[in-house]
Formats: C-alpha cells, structure tokens, sequence
C-alpha cells in the first residue's frame, strides 16, 4: 500500500471549520481552509513523531500469523468505550447548574477560569458559556433556563471576580457581538470598563 | 449530501425562527456532544483539553454551520473540526506549562463521574475503567496522524469511506494509516492481551 502515489480523493474545501477563522491571530495553530487536515498534520507533526511512523512496515501482505494478530489488536480497540465519563459529566453540570441557582457558573467555566488567566484562556471560557447559553443545557423551562441567572443577579453579582462578571453579561445578554472569542472578550472587556 | 440523516437538523438551525434555530441546534448537541467529547478525550488524553475543544467545536459549528456546503456529510464536517481544534489544543498545551490530567487519572471528569456503581459493581467498573484507561495511554503513544485513524475508526466506528471524509483523503490512505497504526499499537497492546 503506497498511499504517497494515490491520487487525493479530495473532500469539499469550502466545508473547512477554519474559513473565516474564529480566533484571528490570537492562537492561529489549526488548519487552514485550503488543505487538507492529514495533510496538515502530518505536515506539521513532530519530526520525530514522523520519522516514527514512517519506519513502520506498510504493505498488505500479511501472514495468517499477522492477520490474527491484527484482528486481536482490533478486537482491544474495539472494547474501548466511546467516551469514558462524558455522559455522566454533561449530566453532572447540569445537575449542579439546576440545583446551584447562586453559583457564579457552570462548573466547567469555573474550572477553566481557576486553572487560565491569560486572554486566550479567557477566550475558553467565553467559549464554553457561549455554548452553554445557545444550547440551553440548563433545559426548556423558563425557570431553569438559560437565563436562570437574571434572577439571582444580586447575589450572582455579589461574589463575582471580573472575569466572571464579563461571562454573566454575555449569558443575560444577547449574543453580543459578531467576531471570534478574542473579539468577543475585548468589547466585553471594554463594556465592563465602562461600567466602572 | 441528500441522505445526510442531518440535514433537516442542519436546515433548522438556519431558520430566522430563534425557538427553531435553538432546538435544533439542542438536539445537534445532544446527539454529538459526546461523540465529540469522546473524540477530543481520545486525541488529547485530558479531560480539560478535551472540554476545550469540545466547546470550541460546537461553538465554531454554531457560528459557521451557514457556510457548511452539504457536499459532505454534518458529522464529517463536525469530526473534522473536533479533531482540528483537538489536535490544535494538545500542541498548544505541550508548549506551556500544563498540569496533566491524563483520562483515566484524577480529573474532574472523574469526581463527577456519578455512574450507578450498583447497576455494574464498583469492582467490574474500576477495572473495566482501568483497561480503558490503560488502552487510552497506549494509543496516546502513537503519532498524532495514526491516533486518529484509530480514533475515528475504533471509537466512532466510522468506516474508512467516512474517515476519508473527515480528513480529506483517499480511502488507500486511511487504510494504509490504519495498517500502520495497527502495526504500531500491536507490541503495545501485547500485555493486554495476554491479561484477556
């Protein structure tokens, strides 16, 4: 098998995640619209890495030996779960959410703004509540749903950091702005300035 | 694609109706949010890196879906983002400074892991959770290319028409980077599956 002398069977450019890219130059690392993702990975893996691959054995044929031992390999990876945990997680936050009308936010926004203090971290953030709010994870009633926090504002203020006031005001408010998360983060930033 | 089993969710999501356009986008979520977690966790091996780019997924899917050109399948172009925007966050984190919270270590994925210990038996679950662990830093070893194969392949259970999808390339070329990594995984795996 010589997949370096196969023609690409190319799939649709356009279908790229990364046209009008959503983090400008803030933390440009993925793909770009124009090349195809293997490409691109394996373009800019780790030298190493690459050289680790490509010293691997490629052919098809194979051994009756090897075939065993292959389908073995396959059956492991087969016994793998999906997803370790991530059912039980989404199910947790909204638990918390639900029943925590007074905390400052979902509990993997207050996470990631514990371990990341930098912009982009922040960007994360910004991110994930975003996600949260046009997913409205916190379910279909009025009184639990994403705007939960609009009843608790006082309390929600009270024992919020500045970070996590800029989250508050772009969960109660309408989706604010039109740009990527760095973009997002600056006019709240400036919002939040002026509120001062 | 006519037959993407999606598209009417897709068509939703782009509707002027706001209600329509959110419960669309909900029921996208609710049936991707853990294939993409699954997938991020698996490329990443950390539960935070893996929420990152699970939200920047359905973040960037929610901002860009209008330039989504349904030549391609909606689970395609979503794989493709998950796995650019999981690639994207492992680089980053290798760069900085990172406090390692490896699956199948003590994450918080793992405190608010509230599976039902009576339904399967804390002893069962504990070691079904440590083989799983156990593949999981396994494939973390192989190159970023064959991690994704295998990934898409054995986690998602794509086939190798719809991993060519994602990545953009022939199917010779999948199966050709799956041969490898199964070659690579299989002195690897040996232990296991003298343990089976």
């Amino acid at each position: 098998m010589k997949d370096a002398e196969e023609p690409r069977d190319r799939g649709p450019k356009s279908n790229s995640p990364e046209e009008g890219d959503l983090r400008h130059d803030v933390e440009r690392q993925s793909c770009p619209p124009d090349v195809p993702l293997l490409d691109w990975i394996e373009a800019t893996m780790d030298p190493a890495d690459r050289e680790r691959m490509l010293a691997i054995p490629d052919h098809d044929a194979e051994s009756p030996g090897e075939v065993e031992q292959h389908a073995k390999v396959e059956q492991i990876l087969s016994s793998l779960s999906a997803d370790p945990a991530p059912a039980e997680l989404w199910t947790e936050v909204r638990h918390r959410v639900r029943t925590s009308r007074v905390s400052l936010a979902p509990p993997l926004v207050q996470r990631i703004l514990q371990h990341r203090k930098a912009l982009a971290a922040s960007a994360a953030a910004v991110l994930l509540a975003v996600t949260f709010l046009f997913t409205d994870p916190f379910g279909s009633d009025p009184a639990t749903s994403s705007r939960w926090l609009i009843v608790d504002e006082e309390a929600f203020d009270a024992g919020l950091g500045s970070e996590e006031r800029l989250l508050r005001d772009m969960i109660v408010g309408e989706w604010p702005v039109s740009g990527g998360p760095a973009e997002m983060y600056s006019q709240l930033r400036e919002r939040e300035e002026q509120a001062r | 694609m006519k037959d993407d089993p999606d598209l009417e969710l897709v068509e939703g999501c782009l509707s002027p109706n706001p209600a329509v356009r959110d419960r669309a986008f909900t029921s996208l979520f609710e049936k991707y949010k853990d294939k993409v977690y699954g997938t991020a966790l698996r490329i990443t091996g950390d539960a935070n890196l893996a929420s990152d780019a699970a939200q920047e997924t359905f973040l960037s899917v929610y901002v860009k879906l209008r330039d989504f050109n349904r030549t391609a399948k909606f689970s395609s172009w979503l794989y493709r983002i998950a796995v650019n925007f999981s690639i994207d966050r492992k680089r980053k984190a290798s760069k900085e400074p990172h406090i390692s919270e490896e699956v199948g270590g003590n994450s918080d994925a793992h405190e608010w892991d509230i599976v039902d210990v009576r339904s399967v038996g804390p002893e069962s679950l504990a070691s079904s959770k440590e083989f799983d662990a156990r593949i999981q830093r396994v494939i973390t070893k192989l190159s970023e290319p064959l991690r994704v194969v295998i990934v898409l392949r054995f986690l998602q259970g794509l086939s190798y028409k719809e991993i060519g999808e994602v990545l953009e390339c022939s199917i010779g070329t999948v199966k050709s980077r799956l041969n490898r990594a199964i070659r690579a995984l299989e002195p690897l795996l040996a232990p296991l599956q003298q343990e089976e």
